[in-house]
């Protein structure tokens, strides 16, 4: 280094201290803790080079940098397996810590270092495990992002089937346990550990979150297409129930509808447990059935949905819409053959649209549609069938 | 094998573990007090302080020697710079386009030159004039040799935002340095 670079090297050491008198401060308790946390943490981090798992990834890595560097050191083997480690785990106690699940953030580990979800919604459980430290703070996001509530009575809970659970693991192969299942319109969770049990409900919402985070999540209702115009929907609206007398017309419109309705409803029970191609329920889904796995009755099946679009399809006069009613109904055979709940959304893309924005233009709800938030939304399936026409 | 086993740093993480707790003991008043003064009140400047442990611990390594006065100006460094985020808070306009690379070595040889022959009072007060984020980029260029992407990981900011501010930092050095030689 030239004598002027050291030079400045060393005012900028000396430039950084301008005060002179350091007056002691007494911290906040939380600031104390939060403190207290991240040197524990830091002490932590450093703890699993003693795991047998980590000092075998740690002599891997170590190996790499050996093979592939020209120059080395102790520096230039450590540097890399150091910043390996230093960002292993999750301390899911300390990020739920004064949020808004502050209180259950006690029952949680501080060094979790795996994630393993276990789905029960098949006749052998599925797991996965999840080491990805970025994937357990999205997990742990979702924790503080839900709010734990005590329900007020926890007899009746006790009896229910959890179909997910959720175990984190930390250094110790210590597991906490996160099982869930719905109830009505909210989420039931049983945290345990050891010999604990602790009961919470959260949102309906959240509950879809948590169950969702190793899968896909589908949306009954997310499109940004912008809504057709009055006249358009008119025109389709022609078209559909053109040469039809006044009683077809009314038939064509009602049973439009009562598709739409039983499909969404349908979608919006199940889908938690038709996201996997091998779950039971499957079995039951088309021709109805008890499903043995948890109390859920489903008498008549989708089936009956099925039979309305042939009665559909044999009423209605007009081509494109009888090829698109037929379209559907091949993608919904093929759906249940084939176990993709994925399809069954997409042609409830079309039938929605047909209903809301087309044969029964302009919509008014008498009745209440399993999703209000639907009623506004537009999928432009459409524009797809009928093109720009007038 | 005996040499990957010597190179892993079981004694070296012996030390390191402690270091952190060794750095909050020795220095937590101080620089609370730094962030007391940029940031007027103290639930703030707690939230720095904590933010700016959170850095330093991610970064141990780079710290050597607890005692030292290098190490003090590098932890006033790190809470200084994150005041700055803290203050900003991360909305800064982010700037992709530098300077021409060839103004750069001018600007160095200037620096030089008229570093070589002030007080070296005149060039700490100068360095001082020197406001964030520019002093913090300036630092660990000058005093670590630090590279634009291991600067950019240590102050949480983008590699071309970096770029851009040893460049003009480079330049408030020179315009401050040649501020403060007639005083």
């Amino acid at each position: 280094m030239t004598d002027t670079r050291e030079l400045l090297k060393n005012a900028f050491i000396d430039a950084q201290r301008e005060m002179r008198i350091i007056e002691p401060h007494t911290f906040s308790g939380e600031f104390e803790k939060k403190m207290a946390f991240l040197i524990k943490g830091q002490k932590g981090v450093l703890k699993l080079i003693n795991t047998v798992g980590k000092r075998i990834a740690i002599l891997v890595l170590a190996l790499i940098v050996i093979a592939t560097s020209t120059v080395f050191g102790v520096e230039a083997i450590r540097t890399p397996v150091i910043k390996a480690i230093q960002e292993f785990f999750v301390n899911v106690k300390q990020e739920l810590s004064g949020t808004m699940a502050g209180n259950v953030a006690h029952l949680f580990p501080e060094e979790v270092v795996e994630l393993r979800a276990i789905s029960y919604t098949s006749s052998t459980p599925k797991t996965q495990v999840i080491n990805d430290q970025n994937r357990i703070k999205e997990f742990t996001d979702l924790l503080i992002t839900t709010e734990w509530l005590v329900p007020p009575d926890k007899s009746q809970e006790t009896e229910r089937t959890y179909l997910w659970e959720f175990c984190l693991v930390d250094t110790n192969n210590k597991v906490v346990s996160i099982k869930t299942c719905s109830i009505g319109r909210r989420g039931i969770v049983i945290i345990s550990s050891e010999n604990t049990e602790h009961l919470y409900t959260i949102s309906r919402d959240s509950y879809r979150s948590i169950i969702s985070f190793t899968g896909e999540r589908y949306y009954l209702h997310k499109s940004s297409a912008e809504k057709p115009k009055a006249q358009y929907s008119m025109s389709i609206k022609n078209k559909i129930l053109s040469g039809l007398n006044a009683e077809e017309q009314d038939f064509v419109k009602k049973k439009l509808w009562n598709i739409h309705y039983r499909m969404e409803n349908f979608l919006l029970t199940y889908v938690t447990r038709l996201k996997d191609p091998d779950s039971e329920v499957w079995d039951f889904a088309l021709y109805g059935g008890y499903f043995s796995n948890e109390s859920v009755y489903n008498p008549n099946g989708f089936s009956e949905v099925l039979t309305d679009i042939n009665e559909l399809i044999l009423t209605v006069k007009d081509k494109t819409t009888v090829e698109t009613l037929k379209k559907i109904s091949k993608d919904l055979n093929i759906a249940f053959e084939g176990h993709d709940i994925g399809m069954i959304f997409i042609s409830h893309e079309y039938v929605h649209d047909l209903d809301y924005f087309a044969a029964d233009y302009p919509k008014y709800c008498s009745t209440p549609p399993p999703d209000w938030a639907g009623v506004e939304v537009y999928f432009g399936r459409l524009k797809q069938i009928y093109g720009e026409t007038n | 094998m005996l040499l990957i086993l010597s190179a892993l740093p079981q004694n070296a993480n012996e030390s390191d573990k402690n270091k952190l707790e060794q750095l909050y003991v020795k220095y937590r008043n101080m620089l609370f007090c730094y962030a007391l003064r940029i940031m007027k009140n103290r639930e703030d400047a707690e939230d720095v302080l904590h933010t700016a442990f959170i850095k330093i611990a991610k970064n141990i390594r780079n710290v050597e020697d607890t005692e030292s006065r290098e190490t003090a100006s590098y932890l006033i460094m790190i809470l200084k710079s994150t005041a700055y985020d803290f203050i900003k808070g991360n909305k800064r306009k982010e700037e992709v386009s530098i300077e021409n690379i060839g103004d750069i070595a001018e600007i160095d040889k200037n620096i030089e030159k008229l570093a070589q022959h002030m007080v070296y009072e005149k060039i700490v007060l100068a360095i001082r004039n020197i406001p964030s984020p520019y002093n913090e980029t300036l630092y660990l260029h000058y005093v670590r040799d630090f590279t634009v992407a291991k600067t950019a990981k240590l102050l949480d900011r983008k590699v071309s935002t970096v770029k851009m501010q040893l460049v003009r930092g480079k330049k408030l050095l020179l315009e401050a340095l040649s501020e403060v030689q007639y005083d």
